[in-house]
């Protein structure tokens, strides 16, 4: 795949210098792959995360990280060792099912989705009479069971991308001409501003910050789950919430004041738009994510919670 | 929980980029967090833009509570009362209460015999080594026995109340002295448990090991015969090391735990002999005023060469560990060499005074009653050996070896001073340093003191 990439000589040392540890330690030779196939290996994976100007130490560090026992299963799989293949069974046929039970939660979605997979696993596609695997495409940077759930969730989002349409189509019909209207879009001076300092408020933000934001408010996703997706703590996430929000309040309205704007045009234009963005957002959410459909009513109602309060005062 | 203005959602879900995604190897990696550094922060970005990935990291959460739940199950099933475990720890329960019983019994004959040995001890062997030993001068003797005082602010007023009735009760010095010990030890739990982290404690225990220091070297004057054997081959090393273990019946019990805390009581011992005394110690006046105290006064000397030949020791010792510091809640300023356990006060000012003639000693004494016993600190801050204290008064105080001399700073700029409250010290490495006062002030330094700047 992407042995046509080359690594650079620094890289290629430290391979060569780990090769040897990492190979006994994977365990491959039960699964029939040599030194040189598992250096092979390493060089593929290394070739694809590491840049051309890489370090040795820092490839060394790289190659360390590796799950390469792991690797070496996901990879023996690919090329079609039986014994490899009864391993992967064992360990996580049953995981498997169960993760896909937990992402389409419903039991005949989820059998599909596993199914689905685990063809692709085992690799029914023939490329010019070969038999490719998508285990071949493991790099061990994460553990098997996590890319195997991610896999998952990719093949479910993009399964509901390709039905999208039917999807909303009939949500349209339900709820009528609510999603049809469109918009005029707010084009006054004072929403450019606010729109351009809100940009800037947010782009001083963190990626971290940008995210969990998004997550919360955007995707909907609950503290805890919030919490999971970063590996910390919900109280942090709560607390980091909002802060957040404060602050990110207090910034727009005093960039919008040093833009020449007084302070309670500034505060009444962060309240404006309720309904519209409302809308906005299921819409944007409908055309960016696709499984966004069974959290749209989930969103909304949220959207909804927040808003009534201050849409009554 | 805090709402966030429409816009910002707005603004937020309109920043989606059409930049390549990250592959479901590096998506999960990131929600296993074994991503580095640099790669993390990359990806997070894209997740802050990409609502698909958020979405499928989200969903390829592993079930975190279904599998909490089933591990928990199987072990309250099997594993928890299963014969490996239920053996393994009863061996456990069996050793632990050996061990404690072991340790009450040694405490409980440890404090008999820190009695009996300084009753014994003294009356015997002391007195025998009174005849050897050369009359020394009077204020060196004073010192000595002011050390404990010094360092003892906590348990003063006991001391006070304590220890000048044993000196006049008794008859002989040897008993007067070993009176106060016993009564310190006594004192030292309930001080300990008054003052929660127990400088009291220590302090007690330092004025106890003062005295049985003497008692040792009492001891080594007119010795036993194994001890002498002892002693006589042993390197002054091995002396420090020795002492106390002569001394351990004696100790108390937090001292015959391990020798780093008698380490540091000893630390404290020489600096504390050259200081002119600043605390207004009722206790050492009247022991300088009473000369005809004559046999405690050749223990103290006594003293000071077991404490002199114990220096090298305790300073390598000292170099090996970094102390922690830290403000009272009177202000005085504190160290500990053990983690926090114990805490003995550090008094910067009289250090860096150094002034050891009389006519200091008197001045300061004089100071001292007049209504500043000791500086107030606000701050305190240490990394390595270096340590800044900062306090009232544009207090500042620096010392490079963790304590053991102090420098006074004044820091100033174009000839204009720091002036009101110290109220903050930060040294991030020992050259960057910002101090904040009570006026408001920020002064910084980039070269551990040397210049500073005021902002």
């Amino acid at each position: 795949m992407s042995a046509t990439k080359t690594i650079s000589a620094p890289v290629q040392s430290a391979v060569a210098e780990l090769a040897g540890e990492l190979h006994a330690k994977s365990g491959s030779e039960k699964f029939g792959i040599t030194l040189e196939g598992f250096t092979a290996i390493l060089c593929d994976v290394a070739a694809k995360y590491l840049p051309e100007t890489g370090n040795e130490s820092e490839a060394r560090l790289f190659l360390q990280s590796l799950r390469v026992e792991e690797l070496a299963l996901a990879r023996a799989c690919a090329s079609g060792d039986n014994s490899a293949w009864e391993i992967f069974l064992t360990r996580y046929r049953e995981k498997l099912y169960q993760a896909a039970l937990r992402i389409a939660r419903e039991e005949s979605a989820a059998r599909e989705l596993a199914d689905g997979l685990y063809a692709e696993l085992y690799g029914v596609n023939t490329r010019e009479g070969e038999r490719v695997s998508k285990l071949a495409s493991f790099t061990g940077r994460g553990s098997l069971e996590g890319w195997l759930r991610t896999v998952l969730a990719q093949e479910f989002v993009n399964r509901y991308r390709r039905t999208k349409r039917l999807v909303s189509l009939d949500e349209e019909i339900e709820e009528g001409a609510q999603f049809a209207a469109r918009e005029p879009e707010p084009s006054s001076s004072a929403d450019s501003r606010l729109e351009s300092c809100t940009d800037e408020a947010l782009a001083a933000l963190s990626g971290e910050d940008r995210l969990v934001l998004a997550a919360y408010y955007l995707d909907g996703r609950t503290l805890a789950e919030v919490a999971r997706m970063l590996g910390v703590h919900e109280s942090t996430i709560s607390r980091k919430v909002d802060k957040l929000a404060k602050s990110l309040r207090k910034k727009i309205v005093a960039g919008m004041m040093r833009q020449g704007v007084d302070r309670r045009e500034a505060e009444e234009a962060l309240e404006v738009d309720v309904r519209d963005l409302q809308v906005n957002i299921r819409r944007s959410l409908g055309q960016e994510s696709p499984g966004a459909a069974f959290l749209e009513k989930k969103d909304g109602l949220r959207l909804q919670q927040k808003i009534a309060p201050r849409a009554k005062s | 929980m805090q709402d966030v203005p429409k816009i910002v959602l707005k603004r937020l879900q309109e920043t989606a980029g059409a930049e390549a995604h990250p592959d479901a190897d590096i998506l999960a990696a990131f929600a296993e967090q074994s991503l580095g550094e640099s790669e993390r922060t990359g990806v997070m970005e894209h997740l802050a833009r990409c609502g698909d990935c958020r979405e499928m990291v989200a969903l390829a959460l592993p079930a975190h509570e279904a599998v909490a739940v089933a591990a928990s199950s199987r072990l309250s099933r099997g594993d928890w009362f299963g014969w490996p475990v239920l053996r393994w720890s009863v061996a456990i329960a069996g050793i632990i209460a050996i061990a404690s019983f072991g340790i009450l019994q040694y405490r409980q004959r440890q404090k008999s015999e820190i009695l009996s040995s300084n009753l014994s001890a003294r009356n015997e062997p002391a007195a025998n080594a009174v005849q050897p030993l050369p009359q020394s001068p009077v204020p060196s003797e004073s010192r000595n026995i002011i050390l404990p005082a010094e360092n003892n602010k906590q348990a003063k007023k006991k001391k006070q109340a304590e220890l000048p009735g044993g000196l006049q009760s008794s008859t002989t010095a040897n008993f007067s002295v070993a009176q106060p010990a016993g009564a310190v030890n006594r004192a030292a739990p309930a001080t300990g448990a008054a003052h929660g982290a127990s400088p009291g404690a220590v302090v007690g225990g330092n004025f106890a090991l003062g005295l049985r220091i003497g008692a040792g070297v009492a001891a080594k004057a007119a010795p036993p015969p194994a001890a002498q054997g002892e002693l006589k081959n042993a390197t002054p090393e091995e002396t420090s090391r020795l002492a106390p273990s002569l001394l351990a019946p004696s100790l108390s019990d937090r001292q015959a735990a391990g020798t780093s805390s008698a380490v540091q009581t000893i630390e404290a011992a020489p600096q504390s002999a050259e200081v002119t005394v600043t605390t207004e110690s009722q206790t050492a006046d009247q022991i300088i005023e009473s000369p005809k105290e004559q046999p405690s006064q050749y223990q103290s000397s006594a003293t000071l060469g077991v404490v002199e030949a114990k220096d090298a020791a305790a300073m390598s010792k000292l170099e090996l560990a970094t102390p922690r510091w830290s403000i009272s809640a009177e202000g005085s300023l504190q160290r500990s060499f053990d983690g926090g356990k114990t805490w003995v006060e550090v008094n910067p000012d009289s250090v860096a005074g150094k002034a050891g003639n009389a006519h200091n000693f008197a001045m300061k004494k004089k100071a001292a009653v007049q209504g500043n016993p000791h500086p107030i600190f606000r701050a305190v801050s240490a990394a390595g050996t270096e340590v800044w204290a900062g306090g009232s008064a544009a207090m500042l105080y620096h010392s490079t070896d963790s304590g053991l001399h102090w420098a006074h700073v004044v820091p100033s700029e174009s000839g204009v001073a720091l002036t009101g409250d110290i109220t903050s010290v930060e040294f991030s490495d020992s050259q960057h340093g910002r101090i904040a006062t009570s006026a408001g002030e920020v002064w910084i330094t980039a070269d551990d003191g040397e210049t500073w700047h005021r902002k």
